[in-house]
């Protein structure tokens, strides 16, 4: 049974049964790809995979099920235990996406090119990269991790009060782990980019990869203390994506968020502006519609450190009588969540060398590890991290073995300076290199 | 499904040239309730079924995942696979084997809904009910049935049926603007009355008593100092920062500092540490691994001294190790890896009392949170989810925020004492091959030195 069967027999089912509403969301996915070692070709996968969730209300209460067993029998089961699971819950007066459209602006979501992309290409890209990369510098000694593959989704959605569309969206990823050694100190290093359409520079991730192993070679720690802060865009990136969560009104409604009763006011830095975008033409995060059918828009969460709106889903949206913002997203037993569509920092003013030459002395973070000690409820930040300590802008010398301390809600407050530049790695989270002074260092 | 199919899959797999060919069949039952602002807020089901087929070519692996059965359809993606490969193939030798169905189809849910709801609400309110600071609480109670069946060139034939329950309990604590959440999670494979084992009350309490406790907590500074960590989940830095190392999926890609160190000592004389597949109701527990082999107790170091790796066929067949039933995977959606079970610590002859006089300024690390590791390099990071300073010999306040850092072959010479009170605790693990369950454990234990990131 394919995609559309799939969904004209669950839907056949329920209009049968006793469900007021309903909603249906199907991804049908094709993926293929090639990990290599030493110029062999280690793993080489190829996938369809397809998985139909159901939402139904019933006497006004929600019950959820899924399926990825696209028989007639397993799609009768799996209305049969959302409707199960529905006399558990308790009522949710939710009123269901109404049929809208969305931006009618290209988001390139897709690029028909990718189709040509075979695995002999991957393959050969692949051995590029590691070429480059013992051609690099002698101190790389292996590169243990090695990648290429592609992906391309088609999303199916329909529900109850005959809301319908349909979209493919695709990528392509290349990445690889190198690692050097010195004496010995053994640094890994990894970048991993990704695009619409094929069109990488094997040098480019080469060197950034070579880049964050080299660079570390050596490090040694530094006394504990406050320190200036230059957080890299990557390192920002992953560090805001911890506590993107905070923004969001379910979140708030629960209590696991501190940003509760403080919309209208300062909670950063006058420097500081976030946005989700979801119309950002070929960025990962870019999408026409949420999971609930609702038609995305550009939300202005923070403006220049006021706090301006939080992120919506149906439910979140209807305890609070307002309009859902379009930031509903389906996490993988169908459970509907809140999600950025590209979590946006504005670049700033300022380049990278006036960033570093801001202190007399900072510590430049290129590297997070873990992120047990954090939580989004508490704003608690404690995460290993590695760099370079600066004086006067120049590197003195590359640091491991510390953590950077600190809470969240006082580090909005304690940006100094955003930069001209994003990471380009293909990540829906774009947030330049950020200039904090505001952590504790242990050592 | 009708499981001749497969044989004609693996069949077609060696007709075009594979060497081996395996075919790995899921399917899985999984029920989640989720209990949060004083209601029942989702129940959800759901039937995740795949097949995937992994194939051998020279020193390739292939590996092909789909949801549709039929047999066209597979033979399709084994001949696309087959034919990206260079050079001539010829059709080589397999050995079919003889399948007997013996897993009988199951329907609706995997356990009573009623039972399951008086857990979910007993917890929420024992939970509210010791103190008007607590703000939320989540209960979360998920249960898998995954029925899986294995075939291969070899003649192996495997089926079997694992149960897997976990019940969270999540606390957070709220005054004047500053929030702590604490979390108790046991795990079970293939419990048998739940009663006997999920008592709500008490992992409420505990973990509701423990934001309360971290709520008002301080900082420890920050500083190199010796460590007692806890037992139970304290074992987690040993599955991150040693056991991962062990495993030949890092052993074969050179990433691992212990790759060339069978024989030789790794450790303090007083470690050793076991990775074990099969303990009775123990969440990491499996009977056969994820490609069919029977698993075994590993002993991964005795006395400080390296003695195996965890291997799976590919690891074994590149490193030279032999297999320990060690291949696991989340699903169908990855081929096997070699990755831990049920991971510990064998217990020693400390006493904790012991152990807190012996430090003059240090932490006492009482439960652990998460944490992660790079193989390559060992470095490793966990979080202290209740935390002590420990001063003169005794147990001082509670410290909230620290952080451990460090390396784990560096880690492993310092531990110098080890407790009597082994205990074992459920995790979820993440590496290549996806999320698993597993158990990690340990007794208390001392490490002279580790670094500490506090304020």
């Amino acid at each position: 049974m394919n995609a559309a069967q799939a969904l004209e027999t669950a839907a056949g089912f329920l209009k049968k049964s006793r469900v007021q509403q309903w909603e249906l969301f199907l991804v049908a996915s094709e993926q293929s790809g090639v990990e290599l070692y030493k110029r062999v070709v280690k793993s080489q996968e190829l996938t369809t995979t397809q998985r139909l969730y159901l939402r139904v209300f019933s006497l006004q209460r929600p019950g959820y099920a899924y399926t990825e067993n696209f028989s007639k029998e397993s799609i009768h089961d799996m209305v049969e235990s959302a409707l199960a699971n529905s006399e558990l819950a308790d009522k949710l007066a939710l009123k269901l996406a109404e049929p809208q459209s969305a931006i009618s602006a290209e988001l390139e979501l897709y690029d028909p090119s990718l189709e040509q992309l075979e695995f002999k290409t991957m393959i050969e890209f692949c051995r590029e990269m590691e070429d480059l990369s013992y051609g690099l510098d002698q101190r790389i000694i292996n590169v243990p991790y090695l990648y290429c593959a592609k992906s391309k989704d088609e999303v199916f959605f329909q529900n109850s009060l005959g809301h319908a569309y349909n979209y493919v969206r695709g990528a392509v990823y290349g990445g690889l782990g190198v690692l050097a050694a010195e004496e010995k100190s053994r640094k890994l290093g990894y970048y991993s980019t990704g695009a619409r359409r094929f069109e990488f520079d094997a040098s480019q991730i080469v060197q950034e990869a070579g880049r964050r192993a080299l660079g570390l070679l050596g490090a040694r720690s530094i006394p504990s203390g406050k320190y200036p802060v230059l957080l890299r865009s990557h390192v920002a990136q992953e560090l805001l994506a911890i506590y993107a969560s905070v923004f969001f009104a379910d979140m708030v409604q629960k209590g696991k968020s501190r940003l509760k009763g403080k919309l209208g006011e300062n909670i950063a830095s006058p420097l500081f502006s976030l946005y989700s975008d979801p119309h950002l033409p070929g960025e990962p995060g870019s999408l026409p519609f949420d999971g609930e059918g609702v038609a995305t828009q550009r939300i202005a969460v923070v403006e220049k450190g006021v706090l301006l709106s939080f992120l919506y889903h149906l439910e979140s949206a209807m305890k609070e009588n307002v309009s859902p913002t379009g930031n509903a997203t389906r996490g993988a037993n169908g459970r509907i969540a809140t999600t950025f569509m590209n979590f946006v920092v504005p670049l700033g003013p300022h380049s990278l060398s006036e960033l570093q030459q801001a202190y007399p002395r900072l510590v430049q973070i290129e590297k997070l590890e873990g992120s047990a000690s954090c939580s989004a409820v508490s704003g608690e930040i404690s995460i290993g991290a590695q760099g370079f300590l600066l004086e006067n802008g120049q590197i003195m010398h590359p640091v491991d073995q510390i953590t950077l301390s600190g809470n969240f809600f006082d580090v909005l407050y304690a940006i100094e300076g955003i930069s001209q530049h994003y990471d380009n790695s293909f990540s829906s989270f774009k947030v330049p290199d950020l200039l904090i002074n505001g952590f504790f260092l242990a050592a | 499904m009708n499981l001749n199919i497969l044989t004609d899959v693996i069949e077609a797999a060696q007709g075009e040239g594979a060497e081996f060919s395996e075919i790995y069949l899921e399917e899985c039952r999984q029920d989640q309730f989720i209990f949060q602002d004083r209601k029942l807020e989702e129940a959800s089901s759901g039937i995740d079924f795949g097949i995937g087929i992994r194939l051998f070519y020279g020193s390739q692996v292939l590996y092909t995942y789909t949801n549709k059965w039929e047999k066209d359809h597979l033979v399709k993606i084994v001949r696309k696979l087959m034919d990206s490969l260079p050079g001539e193939k010829t059709k080589k030798t397999f050995v079919l084997p003889e399948l007997v169905e013996n897993l009988p189809r199951k329907k609706g849910a995997l356990w009573p809904n009623p039972l399951i709801l008086d857990f979910l609400r007993r917890s929420d309110e024992k939970a509210r009910g010791l103190s008007p600071r607590i703000a939320q609480v989540t209960s979360t109670f998920r249960c898998v049935q995954k029925d899986i069946t294995i075939i291969n060139s070899e003649g192996l034939f495997r089926q079997e049926r694992r149960n897997y329950v976990r019940f969270l309990v999540s606390v957070t604590a709220e005054e004047n603007s500053e929030r702590f959440m604490a979390t108790e999670a046991p795990g079970f494979m293939n419990p048998g009355e739940l009663e006997r084992l999920i008592h709500p009350e008490t992992l409420a309490q505990k973990a509701a008593e423990r934001a309360l406790l971290m709520l008002r907590a301080g900082y420890i500074p920050g500083g190199t100092m010796p460590v007692i960590l806890g037992n139970g989940f304290g074992g987690v830095i040993f599955h991150e920062a040693c056991g991962h190392p062990l495993e030949t999926e890092a052993v074969r890609r050179k990433a691992s500092p212990f790759a060339d160190k069978i024989g030789e000592k790794i450790a303090h004389e007083k470690v050793t540490a076991i990775d074990e597949g099969f303990r009775e109701g123990d969440y990491g527990s499996i009977v056969y691994d994820d490609e069919g082999t029977p698993v075994e107790k590993t002993i991964l170091i005795e006395k400080g001294v390296l003695k195996n790796f965890l291997s799976d066929r590919v690891g074994s067949r590149e490193t030279g190790h032999r297999l320990t039933g060690s291949a696991r995977r989340e699903s169908y959606r990855y081929p096997p890896v070699a990755r831990m079970r049920n991971t510990y610590i064998a217990p020693g002859d400390d006493s904790l009392e012991d152990m807190i006089a012996s430090v003059d300024f240090g932490l006492y690390a009482k439960k652990m949170g998460g944490g992660s590791v790079n193989s390559a390099t060992g470095e490793f990071n966990f979080a202290v989810e209740e935390g002590y300073v420990i001063r003169k010999g005794k147990i001082a306040e509670p410290v909230r925020g620290a952080t451990l850092i460090g390396k784990g072959e560096e880690i492993l010479p310092r531990i110098s004492m080890v407790g009597q009170d082994l205990e074992l605790a459920a995790g979820t693990c993440g590496a290549t091959s996806g999320l698993i369950p597993v158990t990690v454990g340990q007794p208390t234990i001392k490490v002279d030195a580790i670094l500490v990131g506090g304020r």
